[in-house]
């Protein structure tokens, strides 16, 4: 299991990882997994944990063992992307959880997820989550889906070992998980969505009913959004974005567009993929269609 | 951490249809787990279902860490019982507050604003409403 901190508390670390110790004590007892190594690491300005709170957190993972659990403190702001190709690098498990660190595993989760695991064929599988749901289609019949949120997946090691981890370099927080997505399904991996797999994410609405975004969130999206159109060659839809934020009043927005221009001068955006449209999905502003809005 | 021996300091009692709406609970008792602390105890009064049922939901809540799993109690509603799921929540509970949905046949994800907030040093909720009622 990877985790990727930044400024989170203790409190919500111990959450987590008391679901996460049930989850592997319920997927062991239906064999779904054998061992298990929990990964933390912390992209925040100062450790989130000390010496003795891991240890406290150790002792409390009756099911994992103490020894499963270890962290690393990057010293640097990693992003989602960088952190978790960093915990790549630390561990060889056949299987790894993405969870992020305002989630709550269910019991079944992990089991659930193995399940839907079990077609060699499938790279990468989805959980539920509660209470938004993310909206995405999905074929009701096989799971198969257009990506899958990296707020909580389950991933094969081989599809690491075959396409590279997210994409840290042009994707620092948001769409990491589209790509990577995107890219499993160019090398021929399905992606799965498993609704009976269920998290509960800490996620809310606005009156609006959009999602509570903050000022790195608009900043960052608005940066992958042009990436994204970029990277998965939709030359319309990057020059419409641009114009959209370039005028959208505002300054984070105005940033982005200025920051993407500069790589592209430099000659530092990433190559090009799927000039053909056989696996990207730009749909509206989405990356998949769309079941339903929360502002509907 | 809380005594385990020592009454929760609050109550939700909600009433449950048994069945159809094991998707649901099986949710509720996850968004519950994920954002509550020991100072609440969880009573799930079911109404209908078979015995099965019963024991079912009592699995369920079973699968769920200790931590959780200790402050959640399901009981059937007697058939003949008249009183609302809050008040047979008020008999079994020790807590001081007793809370449930405003509507009785649904339970809330959780509570989010109001009577609920100060009560135990939770993070703040997601969703749903409820009363609350002093004992």
């Amino acid at each position: 299991m990877h985790v990727v901190l930044f400024r989170h508390s203790v409190d919500s670390v111990a959450t987590l990882l008391r679901s996460v110790d049930r989850s592997v004590a319920y997927a062991q007892d239906r064999r779904a997994i054998e061992s298990v190594v929990l990964l933390i690491g912390d992209s925040s300005t100062r450790p989130v944990l000390t010496p003795d709170q891991l240890a406290g957190l150790q002792e409390s993972l009756t099911h994992c063992g103490p020894t499963s659990l270890a962290y690393h403190y990057f010293d640097q702001n990693r992003g989602s992307a960088g952190g978790n190709n960093d915990l790549f690098r630390r561990s060889d498990s056949d299987l790894v959880l993405i969870i992020n660190p305002d989630c709550y595993a269910s019991p079944s989760l992990l089991s659930r997820l193995c399940d839907a695991m079990s077609d060699p064929g499938v790279g990468i599988v989805e959980a539920r989550q509660v209470p938004l749901e993310h909206p995405k289609e999905f074929d009701r019949r096989t799971g198969d889906t257009s990506w899958a949120s990296g707020s909580c997946m389950l991933i094969r090691r081989a599809v690491i070992d075959r396409i590279g981890g997210f994409d840290e370099d042009s994707f620092f927080m948001y769409c990491d998980d589209v790509d990577l997505s995107w890219r499993a399904r160019l090398a021929g991996y399905r992606v799965v969505y498993q609704p009976t797999a269920c998290v509960f994410h800490d996620k809310r609405l606005d009156p609006d009913g959009q999602i509570v975004a903050g000022e790195a969130e608009v900043y960052y999206s608005a940066e992958a959004s042009l990436m994204m159109a970029w990277k998965w060659s939709n030359a319309d839809l990057l020059e419409r974005s641009r114009q959209e934020l370039l005028h959208s009043g505002l300054e984070a927005h105005r940033r982005a567009v200025d920051a993407f221009d500069e790589r592209l001068e430099r000659d530092q955006l990433p190559s090009r993929l799927d000039p053909e449209g056989r696996v990207a999905q730009f749909v509206r502003r989405n990356y998949a269609a769309h079941r339903f809005g929360y502002d509907d | 951490m809380t005594d385990p021996t020592q009454p929760a300091a609050f109550s939700l009692a909600a009433l449950v249809p048994c069945g159809p709406a094991s998707t649901r609970i099986s949710e509720t008792l996850l968004s519950l787990a994920a954002q509550t602390s020991p100072a609440l105890e969880i009573h799930v009064i079911v109404e209908g279902g078979s015995s099965s049922e019963l024991r079912g939901l009592q699995d369920l809540v079973g699968t769920f860490d200790e931590d959780f799993s200790r402050r959640v109690h399901v009981a059937a509603m007697d058939r003949f019982d008249s009183r609302t799921a809050v008040a047979v929540g008020v008999a079994r509970s020790r807590a001081t507050h007793v809370a449930g949905p405003r509507r009785s046949e649904s339970m809330p994800l959780a509570p989010a604003v109001g009577p609920w907030h100060p009560w135990s040093r939770c993070r703040p909720l997601t969703h749903g409403r409820g009363v609350t009622y002093e004992r």
